[in-house]
């Protein structure tokens, strides 16, 4: 789910396509059911209850042909596609750190920053045009505690996000994504401690084992059942619940590492696969029982059927550069979807079916453009901020901060240049900044560049 | 209106009129190429070549997000009842107080500053004043007499050849047939560098030969002029260094100028920058009236107010010591504006001399003008970015001094972005309305009177204390289209900042005459504070 794209290599395009799809299978999700007025959601009341109850509901949305009943179908079961990111997410952030070595504070300091950036910029973008719109409009706009714990998340932070829901109803999962980043580094430790097999046993039987505790004893409902129980579906939000699949990511992503799992089946082989497990976990959804695994089961056949499916239009170069393209609007996709959807669906469409239909391709490209806006903005609003930052922390100190020299730089000294060994040192050059400072010319053999002292580190030490 | 900061420059290219003099005529035969490294210069180019257009989806992106987006914001806003009166006085501010820096600064620019009166008094600051006022359309005081310690003095001339291959030789006959030369004597450096051998360098050898004070110095894998300049300072002998780029004819008495200012205290003095191609086309006409309004209103001004400035790459005199001392950062895009910065940090003065003239060469089009003022632009946030805040707790530097930098630095990259404001402001009253309807706002009208006026007296002041005797119409049409003209490079200081923030700092070699924009890139991951200058040698 976090922006991983400078970490990507070129062919795995088809992991951008996975993320674009999700994101764009979550909007018709959130369209469909708001529009229905939450006319469909699976419940344990087993298949052919539920293919009628879906029947009935699909009738409700305006029919164009058989295009929009299909789509209609496949819709309604699009919070499926929250257990996909989540394995792509394990996948993505092992594979991101390929012939790095680990450093928790380092992965946590750029993941953290990765998912929190792109956040506070919409919230920080969004807030004003919403307050704008709700102004001009005299419409509902969340109360300042609200908006204040959006704008300094996760200053004032509630696991089950309540307060970020009043703006957005996706935003429920940012908890979930901070789960997940924080306790990376523990599972790395515990994927290269215990092996592969036996982290996705483990995590197996605490998520299978939660799960259980979730359905019979915690009395929580996995997606929108309407079902009245004490903990409604909190207990699923829960990371715990989704552990095991975050770890089938992670797993999958080692594997590819050293050229084995999934990654490097045949395309044919994965949607066959991927459809099975699917169509298991498909059915386990609409019974009590089913419930504890049909998660496991529905995210691993769908991600393996769409990887299969990904990996082969990514073999057309055109359209392996659409997938990388849009993929790296991904998250932004995710925040912004449910804003725009909700004020289409209030302002524009207002009921009507014609207008759904027409507004649905403009919410699919509207929110793409805003993920673009957001996602160029991001770099910008960050760096504005800790420069300013920085700023102040130089006036408030009270002494300035100068480098102090340990030792001697000469030409064709052996130099490591920011941790990256294989540079010589071709020229220095010293300046003066009320202290002398040395500016060195250096080359890797293909490329010269001009670094600054404290960059470099002598080979050896 | 506030871009009054003007950085160092790579300049363009413009033939001019043929050698008159017997010593060059050997060279008259360098503008023919060679065919064998003519097809390889040909291929260079391009390979190279860089339009404007390629910002265009920046530009769009800044304008969406500064301009399209606040509309929205106010139209619904406008559509809630609210009247963004407030809104509306607080930009008119930023105005305002633009427009007084630019009203005051017009006005002291009508004093010009004397060297024998570098701490002066409020009374004869008044006299100096009235007396200046007195000399109806005076351009320039009476050439001081030399003085008789005018020490030995030394030339940097930086050049990046296959850019200035065609006008680097008139230059050189400029300078070494015109200076004033000291009793200890002058000499003339060319730090050069070129990725491929030209003829050019034969005449230049030559030309070494027949003038001993000459000397050329090329540099090998260099690819700035911070390190063409560098490279040459342990050459120097002077006492006095001028820095010049290559299309930089300076006036024979610059060094008599420079020295007055020098042998009293100060470390450099900076001279004025005049358009010599300025008959060319509409753009070379308004960038040699924005130069007069520049290097002989705002600059002087704010010397005068501050008794600080900048130096601008070019037209520099420096004490060579101070020079070898300070030196020059190749990991900056705007490295004089650097130098100026840590000169000025380490407790030396810089001065600026309005009499001390030099004359370049202005971007011949639209792309080049583009990417100069956005390499400007980029470069100046570079810079604030970097020494903003140790000009706060800097003691080198007074709060006058302090407001001063901080009006030069942070102000403007806020007022490129708040001015742009108006716009969407605007632009909603008119989508709410369907008409413009007119103020009742007296201080809203104030602030537009001003603001006009503040252009119209800047014009005004630059044509009175103007170097060249323009035509008429060339300060008319600039009032017509400062507004314009100002909003433009605001555009391009947005895009520059977009740039800036996301690490993009390629820069293009404004071309001269026909070649073609040549793309560098220096840096990797500039932001904030500069990181390391990547060049491929590949």
């Amino acid at each position: 789910m976090m922006n991983q794209r400078g970490d990507r290599s070129p062919h795995l395009a088809w992991i951008d396509g996975i993320l674009i799809c999700s994101v764009v299978m979550l909007l018709l999700y959130h369209v469909q059911l708001r529009f229905t007025g939450y006319a469909y959601t699976p419940q344990p009341t087993g298949l052919a209850n539920n293919l009628q109850q879906l029947l009935v509901a699909n009738y409700r949305l305006p029919d164009l042909g058989w295009l929009t009943q299909g789509l209609g179908l496949v819709s309604w079961f699009g919070f499926q596609w929250i257990d996909v990111l989540v394995i792509i997410g394990g996948f993505s952030l092992v594979v991101s750190l390929e012939h790095q070595r680990f450093l928790p504070r380092r992965f946590l300091g750029r993941s953290l920053g990765q998912v929190l950036w792109p956040f506070w910029t919409v919230v920080w973008l969004v807030y004003p045009l919403l307050w704008a719109i709700a102004i001009a409009t005299k419409t509902y706009f969340p109360p300042a505690w609200y908006l204040f714990a959006g704008l300094t998340f996760p200053l004032v932070y509630t696991y089950n996000s309540d307060l970020l829901i009043s703006t957005s109803a996706n935003w429920w999962l940012m908890s979930l994504i901070l789960s997940f980043v924080v306790s990376f580094p523990f599972l790395w430790r515990l994927l290269h401690r215990w092996g592969r097999m036996n982290l996705l046993l483990v995590s197996l039987v605490v998520t299978v084992g939660y799960r259980a505790l979730a359905v019979y004893v915690l009395r929580g409902h996995p997606t929108y059942v309407l079902w009245d129980s004490p903990a409604s579906s909190q207990p699923f939000a829960l990371f715990l619940a989704k552990l095991s699949i975050f770890v089938v990511g992670m797993v999958a992503g080692s594997a590819y590492l050293q050229r084995r799992g999934p990654a490097y089946w045949p395309p044919g082989l994965a949607i066959a696969i991927g459809l099975g497990l699917y169509g298991l976990g498909f059915g386990c959804q609409f019974y009590y029982l089913g419930w504890i695994v049909s998660d496991l089961l529905v995210s691993a056949g769908l991600a393996l059927g769409c990887m299969g499916v990904m990996q082969w239009l990514a073999q057309v170069d055109w359209i392996a550069m659409g997938m990388t393209t849009l993929g790296q609007y991904a998250y932004p996709y995710f925040l912004l979807y449910g804003l725009v959807v909700d004020r289409v669906l209030q302002f524009i469409v207002q009921g009507e079916p014609a207008q759904y239909l027409m507004a649905l391709p403009v919410m699919v490209v509207g929110t793409l453009i805003l993920a673009m806006v957001t996602d160029y903005t991001s770099p910008l609003l960050r760096r504005v901020v800790m420069g300013l930052l920085q700023d102040l922390d130089y006036v408030l100190s009270r002494t300035p901060k100068f480098q102090r020299r340990v030792w001697k730089l000469h030409v064709g000294d052996q130099v490591f240049y920011r941790g990256e060994a294989g540079w010589t040192v071709l020229k220095v050059e010293k300046l003066w900044d009320e202290q002398e400072f040395i500016l060195c010319q250096v080359s890797d053999g293909q490329r010269s560049l001009w670094a600054k002292e404290e960059d470099l580190r002598p080979r050896g030490k | 209106m506030v871009s009054d900061r003007s950085g160092p420059r790579k300049k363009t290219s413009d033939l001019e009129g043929s050698n008159n003099n017997a010593r060059f005529s050997l060279f008259a035969g360098h503008k023919g190429l060679a065919p064998a490294w003519k097809t390889h210069l040909d291929t260079w180019r391009s390979g190279n070549v860089k339009r404007w257009s390629v910002d265009l989806h920046k530009l769009i992106y800044t304008h969406i997000v500064m301009i399209g987006l606040p509309t929205i914001f106010y139209y619904c806003l406008r559509q809630g009842g609210f009247t963004l009166i407030n809104v509306h006085i607080a930009i008119a501010t930023f105005f305002l107080v633009s427009s007084i820096m630019i009203i005051i600064e017009a006005t002291h620019a009508l004093v010009r500053r004397s060297p024998h009166l570098a701490q002066p008094s409020a009374w004869k600051l008044l006299e100096q004043w009235w007396r200046t006022w007195k000399q109806p359309f005076s351009r320039r005081d009476r050439p001081p007499n030399p003085p008789q310690s005018l020490p030995r003095c030394s030339v940097l001339l930086v050049a990046y050849l296959p850019n200035e291959q065609d006008i680097i030789l008139e230059t050189l006959r400029k300078i070494l047939n015109t200076v004033y030369r000291s009793a200890a004597g002058i000499e003339v450096i060319l730090a050069y560098n070129t990725p491929v051998d030209l003829p050019i360098e034969t005449d230049l050898h030559r030309l070494a030969q027949l003038y001993p004070e000459f000397k050329l110095l090329r540099v090998e894998g260099s690819h700035s002029k911070a390190e063409n300049i560098n490279a040459a300072l342990d050459l120097l002998t002077g006492e006095i260094t001028c820095i010049l780029d290559a299309d930089h004819h300076p006036s024979p008495d610059c060094f008599v100028r420079a020295w007055h200012w020098l042998e009293r205290g100060y470390d450099v003095v900076q001279g004025r920058n005049v358009i010599r191609n300025h008959m060319d086309n509409l753009m070379t006409q308004n960038i040699a009236i924005e130069f007069e309004s520049l290097y002989g209103v705002s600059h002087p001004a704010k010397s005068f107010l501050t008794d600080s400035t900048i130096f601008g790459g070019s037209n520099g005199y420096w004490r060579t010591a101070v020079l070898k001392r300070i030196r020059f950062n190749p990991m900056m895009l705007t490295e004089d504006i650097d130098a100026t910065m840590r000169t000025l940090l380490s407790g030396y003065r810089i001065v600026h001399d309005r009499s001390i003239i030099a004359t370049e060469l202005a971007p011949p089009d639209f792309n080049s003008f583009w990417f100069q003022r956005k390499r400007w632009a980029q470069g100046w946030l570079e810079v604030s970015f970097k020494y903003q805040r140790r000009v706060w707790k800097s003691k080198h530097f007074n709060l006058i001094q302090k407001l001063y930098w901080t009006y030069l630095l942070y102000y403007c990259v806020i007022y490129s972005v708040f001015a742009l404001q108006i716009l969407p402001l605007l632009l909603s009253l008119f989508l709410y309305h369907g008409s413009f309807p007119p103020s009742e706002n007296a201080y809203l009208w104030g602030c537009t009177l001003i603001t006009f006026f503040s252009g119209f007296y800047q014009t005004a002041v630059t044509m009175k204390v103007s170097a060249n005797r323009y035509p008429g119409f060339y300060f008319l049409q600039y009032a017509v289209i400062i507004f314009v003209y100002t909003t433009l490079k605001n555009m391009i200081s947005t895009v520059a900042l977009y740039d800036h923030l996301h690490g993009h700092n390629q820069w293009v070699v404004t071309p001269r005459g026909a070649q073609a924009n040549r793309v560098i890139q220096p840096e990797s991951v500039p932001v904030l504070a500069s990181t390391a200058s990547v060049v491929s040698t590949k």
